[in-house]
């Protein structure tokens, strides 16, 4: 096979991953965290030169291109923030490898115009995290979610696997835009496309696909759920959207997966009553304010892109936070949490505001661009239901940061001090994010 | 720009420094507070600092996100807020929780200097979340610490706010496709062409989002459990400066987006006024303490403000942001009065009260001073604002400013039955033996603001005379050529 330009950051990301699970065996595996962060940000780079480039079933757009690089930088944070985190001394090597395949297959699922490329992106994305979720050292709760996840994300596998035969079936080809027409050309085909839509809706937890959210975000261990949230997730969306400019005939179908996920997700995470629940209730309303800008055609391609760059920022800062606390709270134990890590907790609060969109944090200006992404498409209705999902959410987000919480024992707080940067600078972007935009448009 | 800057940035970096101390730092807030009216002093008189003041950062489709601008109405009303900052403060300084209501007093005020000069519609509605989201923190934090309270008062602004923040991003989108230029300046969106029912649509979204912050009638029962449960030196500043954002918002950004609609909204937001005037001074009339009663006559008086500014009408909006602003002092005499009593130790409760006047004869003074403002005595701060927006309201729709005159003679009745309770009758048995009257700084504070109300009262042209040019000359284009043939 020739080689192609679009594929270097992948084949960095795939070299670094072998010689990460090598590692272990070298006993070497203190450093993999570190060679992984700068292969993910040497990938990042390479994508950035090498936007707009086509290549063989790659196709580095200008979302891809976007959200490959926040791929590529996310992976190399976390990695980076995960090194001062007692959950990754046991078995770094294999650890930091497991998590450089799960960016090889996201950076995949954003870039791929071939839908058995998609799908082996999706495993490649998907199959981590069976061993991650339930990481040496992380209880009980987590080998539980873990197994949930697995058993879910088996079946949404399969159904993107149905989904792609079905589209086979009907026009013959795998591309995503086929030769002729779209992929949705005969009955087949739409009936194709809905299961991959169903998949990938499964994949981020929107409704009616939402029942593991809350299960998995309580028990999976939050270092991991920066990956899952931060990194995983906005792979998807990046699929979805490939999806969604694909085929024109979707806009129906997600406009109605949308709403849902509005109502469902706000009422559910109101009565949530638990901190990593809320989260996990509130991720299905934030899959329905992404999908509700992938409802709307092109302008809606480019909110739905800043949309889940700005989503997975905000769930590494959210995550980041909560990975200070002991993985069992129900709230967040403020005093105790000032007291310790004064800036990370600053970041913490900064994001549920961000969460539930306070301007002027990124995540304000993101669901403005989504209302007006649909305002511009006459969707009135998705944009007043975005505005009241996100006014309701206020009520939740807000009552996280007020509860009073007591922590018994404040020595189970980790407390780093490498933390407190990744935090300012957290907060930083979360504050002043939108100002890097004109670079962007201009 | 930069004293503009300054004046915005300035109490939030305060706030900031307030939140992260240990001690409570009355001193330094008091400091900040009076740099801060400083400041809107010399922005208000001194030459040359009117019109738009800069451009900064340009945000490509969005437009300009701090784009200052300063008109004579928001440099007014700027000047009011930063008058009542350190009224409040000076009312909260024994509270225990002085800290946390300072904090959100300089967050308030910073976000309301930002709405008075904001000429981006976009960078106002930032500011008024910013605004309502401090508000609620108040709430949280000081007082009664009612959760629900502040819950409540949230979710009736932000729901409201982003009504409006749709409504907005239509008019913007509308505007980009007549004219290809995506900009929230209110300069380009005041030129939108908008047809027939969609305009009304919007405007009542712009009203649900503007008129709650008030509040106008439908719209104001948060109004009870918020003044009601903040410490009432907090509610100083809740009632008098952060209700002016609502009327200014309607008064500078959505009747000039939306002018015909205005037009066709304007006898249901005269009705709503005048029944709003009305209720308010039948709950005030009924209120279970004095917390509540000031709440309800705020809410009664605000209720008049916007029946004077739907009936746009020159006189009537003349008359309204006369009242807003005279409101704005005489509501914080009122709560003042109550923060004093309860720095006493007494409840506010009726049961607890009556015959004080014998105790704390200074305090019966000056609350019946207030009262008599509240009732719009003329000579007093109230009585010009009253009169001439009832005078423009009779000239539009004579029933329903007929209405609201009743609710302005109950006030005669409920301010007047409120000081026989408190104040006269019989000495109260369970009144403490060594109750405090008026001591050298609260004697002080009440001088400032009976000075005022009596400057308002008897001088209202100092205002009134400015007002030819205070509204926005677009706004100003709507009421001269109002459709009421008047």
């Amino acid at each position: 096979m020739d080689y192609s330009p679009t594929l270097l950051p992948l084949l960095i990301v795939g070299a670094a991953a072998l010689i990460a699970f090598l590692a272990d065996a070298l006993r070497l595996g203190r450093l993999m965290p570190w060679l992984g962060g700068i292969s993910s940000i040497a990938a990042a780079a390479s994508i950035f030169v090498e936007h707009m480039a086509l290549g063989a079933d790659l196709y580095w757009d200008l979302s891809a291109t976007l959200l490959g690089v926040y791929l590529g930088l996310a992976m190399a944070a976390g990695l980076f923030f995960i090194t001062f985190h007692p959950l990754s001394r046991k078995m770094t090597g294999s650890l930091v490898g497991l998590l450089l395949t799960m960016l090889a297959g996201s950076l995949i699922l954003v870039s791929a115009q071939n839908l058995l490329l998609m799908f082996v992106g999706l495993e490649l994305q998907v199959l981590p995290f069976f061993a991650l979720l339930a990481w040496p050292g992380s209880g009980r709760a987590a080998v539980e979610s873990a197994f949930k996840y697995a058993v879910l994300a088996g079946l949404a596998s399969a159904q993107f696997a149905i989904g792609i035969a079905l589209i086979y079936l009907g026009d013959g080809s795998l591309a995503v835009i086929p030769p002729m027409g779209d992929m949705t050309s005969n009955v087949f085909g739409l009936m194709g496309v809905l299961a991959l839509l169903a998949a990938l809706s499964f994949e981020i937890a929107a409704a009616p696909f939402h029942a593991w959210v809350a299960d998995i975000y309580q028990g999976a261990p939050a270092p991991f759920l920066i990956f899952l949230g931060g990194v995983a997730k906005v792979a998807i969306m990046g699929a979805l959207i490939t999806l969604a400019a694909a085929t024109p005939k979707l806009e129906i179908p997600i406009a109605v997966i949308a709403a849902t996920s509005i109502v469902v997700g706000n009422v559910l995470a109101y009565r949530a009553g638990h901190l990593r629940r809320m989260l996990g209730y509130s991720a299905i309303a934030h899959a329905g304010y992404f999908l509700a800008a992938l409802a709307v055609g092109p302008l809606g391609i480019i909110a739905g892109a800043i949309y889940a760059l700005v989503y997975g920022l905000m769930n590494m800062g959210t995550f980041m936070g909560l990975s200070a606390l002991p993985e069992n709270s129900i709230a967040i134990p403020w005093a105790a949490l000032r007291e310790r890590q004064p800036v990370l907790a600053g970041l913490l609060g900064l994001t549920l505001l961000s969460l539930a969109g306070m301007p002027p944090s990124i995540g304000f200006f993101a669901k403005l661009l989504v209302i007006i992404a649909d305002v511009h498409d006459q969707a009135y209705w998705l944009a007043i239901l975005i505005a009241l999902g996100s006014a309701f959410s206020f009520a939740y987000y807000l009552s996280t940061l007020w509860k009073p919480s007591v922590l018994s024992n404040p020595d189970r707080l980790l407390q780093r001090r490498s933390w407190e940067t990744f935090a300012a600078l957290g907060i930083l972007i979360l504050l002043f994010g939108w100002l890097l935009a004109p670079l962007g448009m201009g | 720009m930069i004293l503009v800057t300054v004046l915005i940035v300035l109490p939030w970096v305060a706030a900031l420094w307030l939140s992260a101390q240990k001690q409570s730092g009355q001193y330094f807030a008091m400091s900040i507070a009076l740099l801060e009216l400083l400041l809107a002093l010399i922005q208000r008189f001194a030459p040359g600092a009117s019109g738009t003041l800069g451009h900064a950062l340009h945000i490509p489709y969005l437009g300009s996100l701090w784009t200052l601008h300063a008109g004579p109405l928001g440099s007014t009303l700027a000047l009011l807020c930063a008058l009542l900052i350190p009224v409040s403060l000076a009312f909260a300084w024994r509270l225990p929780e002085f800290r946390a209501l300072a904090s959100a007093v300089l967050v308030m005020s910073g976000a309301l200097f930002g709405i008075f000069f904001a000429q981006n519609v976009l960078m106002f509605y930032i500011f008024y979340e910013i605004l309502a989201l401090a508000g609620a923190f108040m709430i949280l934090r000081s007082g009664h610490k009612s959760r629900a309270a502040a819950l409540q008062f949230l979710l009736y602004t932000f729901v409201g706010s982003l009504l409006f923040l749709v409504a907005l991003v239509v008019v913007y989108v509308l505007h980009g496709q007549q004219t290809g230029i995506y900009n929230f300046s209110i300069l380009q969106l005041a030129d939108t062409r908008i047809t027939g029912g969609l305009g009304i649509w919007l405007f009542l979204g712009m009203v649900a989002g503007l008129a709650v912050k008030m509040p106008l009638f439908p719209l104001h029962s948060w109004a009870g459990s918020g003044y009601g449960n903040a410490a009432p030196a907090g509610s100083v500043f809740l009632s008098g400066a952060a209700v002016t954002a609502g009327a200014y918002g309607l008064i500078h950004f959505a009747i000039p987006m939306l002018p015909q609609a205005a037009l066709e909204f304007a006898p249901v937001g005269i009705i709503l006024g005048a029944i709003g005037t009305l209720y308010g001074a039948f709950l005030a009339l009924n209120a279970a303490n004095l917390r509540l009663f000031a709440a309800w006559a705020s809410v009664s008086h605000m209720n008049l403000v916007a029946l004077g500014l739907f009936a746009l009408q020159t006189q009537a909006i003349h008359g309204s942001v006369f009242l807003l602003i005279a409101h704005g002092v005489v509501s914080a005499g009122l709560f003042g009065v109550v923060s004093i009593m309860e720095s006493r130790g007494l409840t506010g409760e009726w049961s607890g009260l009556g015959g004080l006047f014998r105790r704390a004869p200074r305090l019966g003074a000056w609350m019946l001073f207030f009262f008599l403002a509240g009732m719009g005595l003329p000579g007093m701060a109230n009585f010009p604002g009253e009169f001439l927006s009832l005078a423009g309201a009779f000239r539009v729709l004579p029933w329903a400013a007929g209405l609201a005159t009743l609710g302005i003679l109950a006030g005669v009745v409920y301010f007047l039955r409120a000081y026989e309770r408190i104040m006269l009758g019989p000495l109260n048995g369970t009144l403490p033996d060594n109750l405090v009257d008026l001591q050298q700084g609260e004697w002080l504070l009440f001088w400032v603001l009976g000075l005022l109300t009596l400057w308002l009262g008897l001088d209202p042209q100092i205002i009134l005379a400015h007002l030819g040019t205070l509204l926005s000359i677009h706004s100003g284009d709507v009421i001269a050529g109002g459709g009421h043939g008047l």
